[in-house]
């Protein structure tokens, strides 16, 4: 499996980080990068968590 | 401004309808042919001369849809020109990633091809997965700082490799050598992003490392400090060559500047597919790697 990490909304403070074009592109690109790849994933994990928090295994 | 801009131009449905091309190519020629009549026989036709007011109302309302239409398509094009062009840069910095790493395998090959001889080691010969990672990670790097637009003395990059049975923890690549990391030990003793992967088993994508440190898998170093921002990637690679176990930490770690924006989940995840997809190359060659290790040290651990 694949983890994001994501913060909360207004955890933390952000000062003019959203770069909007690259934005959309990056996510243009993704989405040709996961229609080429829905063919031949067998096998590959495609499940994305995104979270608040995560699970840490136990010492 | 700007983000207003792109919020209304870009991805939006109703100014995608807006400024598609059935409405600009049909709608300013139909008012030139409506004021064309209005003007030409509008004195001569009675349904003209006699609904004087319902035409001037069709009219007003063709000429400001013309107005808004043709406005909005020139700023929505503007926008969208711009966002072409940084996926086409992002799409031409993949793709030259991709065809240089087979390029130098390729080129490899047909060097070596031409002198192998029957009885000599042929895995040998033509199998150099330590160069072919060295130019993933170089790779890499270029792709993050042209693609992405990532500063490039803000990028770390590198690959943790372990001994289970110690456990030892060493670098077995950093893209960066003369920089001074944290110990591999250290990282994998302590509350890290590798450590973590290297537990769960799971990528882990770390886009604003606050958070990291702030859930406790990150490991806080004298450059994360002193910048106080950036992002993280770590990718855990296992790769069992008969019955030994090699184990790697794939790590692209950015300080001073966010690989994508940290608050837009979305974007989140489109970078993490195309950090993934970095990583499965990484991937590829650790297997190599293994195996060559593996026959080197005569089916012992690394």
């Amino acid at each position: 499996m694949r983890q994001i990490l994501m913060s909360k909304p207004n955890e933390f403070s952000y000062h003019k980080e959203r770069d909007q074009i690259r934005s959309v592109a990056v996510k243009m690109f993704a989405k040709v990068i996961s229609s080429s790849k829905e063919d031949s994933a067998q096998g590959d994990s495609n499940e994305v968590k995104v979270s608040s928090t995560l699970e840490k295994k136990q010492d | 401004m700007k983000k207003f801009l792109y919020f209304i131009f870009v991805n939006n449905r109703v100014i995608d309808f807006l400024s598609s091309p059935f409405l600009s190519i049909f709608v300013p020629p139909i008012l030139g042919l409506y004021y064309g009549t209005l003007d030409i026989w509008g004195n001569d036709w009675t349904w003209v001369k006699n609904y004087q007011d319902i035409h001037t109302v069709i009219f007003s309302i063709l000429a400001g849809m013309t107005v808004i239409i043709l406005f909005i398509k020139g700023i929505a094009e503007s926008c969208k020109g711009q966002v072409t062009a940084k996926y086409e840069k992002i799409t031409e910095s993949m793709i030259t990633f991709f065809n240089e790493l087979v390029k130098k395998k390729r080129d490899r090959f047909n060097n070596k091809a031409k002198s192998l001889k029957p009885t000599g080691d042929i895995f040998k010969t033509i199998t150099h997965p330590r160069d072919q990672l060295e130019h993933v990670l170089d790779g890499t790097k270029r792709f993050l700082v042209s693609g992405l637009g990532i500063d490039q003395k803000n990028i770390g990059i590198t690959i943790i490799q372990g001994n289970l049975s110690g456990p030892k923890w060493w670098y077995a690549l950093k893209c960066d050598s003369q920089k001074q990391h944290t110990k591999a030990r250290e990282l994998m003793e302590g509350s890290s992003t590798a450590r973590f992967c290297f537990e769960s088993g799971d990528s882990l994508f770390i886009p604003d490392l606050r958070k990291g440190i702030k859930e406790g898998v990150f490991f806080e170093s004298n450059r994360s400090k002193k910048t106080g921002k950036g992002s993280v990637f770590c990718k855990p690679v296992r790769v069992t060559v008969s019955n030994v176990e090699f184990v790697y930490i794939f790590t692209i770690a950015v300080y001073g500047q966010y690989i994508c924006t940290p608050y837009d989940e979305a974007e989140c995840r489109a970078c993490e597919k195309i950090l993934d997809e970095v990583a499965d190359r990484v991937e590829l060659e650790l297997y190599l790697f293994s195996m060559k290790q593996f026959k080197e040290s005569g089916g012992k651990a690394a």
